[in-house]
């Protein structure tokens, strides 16, 4: 789906068009442990999370940030962003699903640079937030 | 506590490179592969015909590449510990094949209280340069909190 912003066509305030992403699942837990070299157990071990006194596995948050950065390159383009920050509010669990949504906080100019910070949501089904991210794009 | 005079306390570089092969294969477990991550031959023409890593790619090397003596020395409790917050500051995407050194240090410790005892936030910093032209290409800040043990 093409999200791609332009930065002439939008306003502060503008509300990007929300993506959907569930199959959060142990095999995917396992996959991006895998791949990412993040290798706790907690994420990946159901024995291992309720000794630590979780009710089971939970994704890893860089997972989520990982998604968060997918639907933000979905609106801003491949190698265009320059700030990418997240805060992991609350654990995403097995089934869950996840929906992703940006506002435009702020456009304005650098140099010959137009940038664009927007606030990035990632919510569960009950709109809990998830991941609380901003992200400072250059625009077309 | 976590020490914080250990704060500005610098690891020695390391060295990391960014692979093709792991950039697949991370583009994959995310199912986020694009022509521009792993295909360089589709690329428009505008952009870099080598293939760039996804923004949050750079953790599968980052912390790899630092000494972790100095993550040890600040005595947390490790089955406590989750990460609470990531940033990063890209001068310019990761490209594949690029070879950094990483230098990291600690940015931040405090203590907060929490709803069930006390919590260390620490705050780590790596700089990745790359390595010929000693080009500063991102900065990663990462926040963790660790549930202090009952002394």
């Amino acid at each position: 789906m093409d999200r791609r912003a332009k930065w002439d066509e939008i306003a502060e305030g503008h509300g990007f068009e929300a993506w959907e992403r569930g199959g959060l699942c142990i095999e995917l837990f396992q996959a991006y442990g895998e791949a990412s070299g993040d290798g706790n157990p907690m994420h990946t071990d159901e024995e291992y999370a309720q000794d630590l006194g979780y009710p089971t596995v939970f994704a890893q948050g860089m997972l989520i940030m990982a998604f968060a950065a997918k639907y933000v390159t979905d609106i801003a383009g491949v190698g265009n962003i320059r700030r990418f920050w997240a805060k992991f509010a609350k654990q995403t669990w097995p089934g869950e699903t996840l929906s992703f949504t940006a506002t435009l906080a702020r456009k304005y100019e650098e140099g010959s640079a137009k940038l664009a910070d927007l606030e990035v949501r990632g919510t569960g089904a009950e709109g809990e937030e998830k991941i609380i991210s901003e992200a400072t794009v250059v625009c077309v | 506590m976590a020490d914080r005079s250990l704060i500005g306390r610098k690891t020695p570089p390391g060295t990391a490179e960014a692979s093709a092969r792991e950039i697949a294969r991370f583009c994959e477990a995310i199912d986020d592969v694009r022509p521009e991550y792993v295909d360089a031959g589709a690329l428009h023409s505008e952009v870099s015909t080598i293939p760039l890593a996804p923004p949050t790619f750079p953790m599968r090397f980052l912390f790899d590449a630092l000494d972790p003596d100095l993550f040890f020395e600040l005595g947390l409790n490790l089955a406590g510990i989750v990460h609470a917050e990531q940033e990063f500051v890209y001068e310019r995407p990761v490209r594949a094949g690029e070879k950094y050194t990483v230098v990291g240090k600690i940015h931040d410790i405090c203590e907060k209280q929490g709803r069930s005892g006390l919590l260390d936030f620490v705050t780590f910093e790596a700089k990745a340069l790359e390595e010929q032209s000693r080009e500063l290409v991102f900065t990663a800040r990462m926040t963790l909190i660790s549930r202090r043990l009952e002394e």
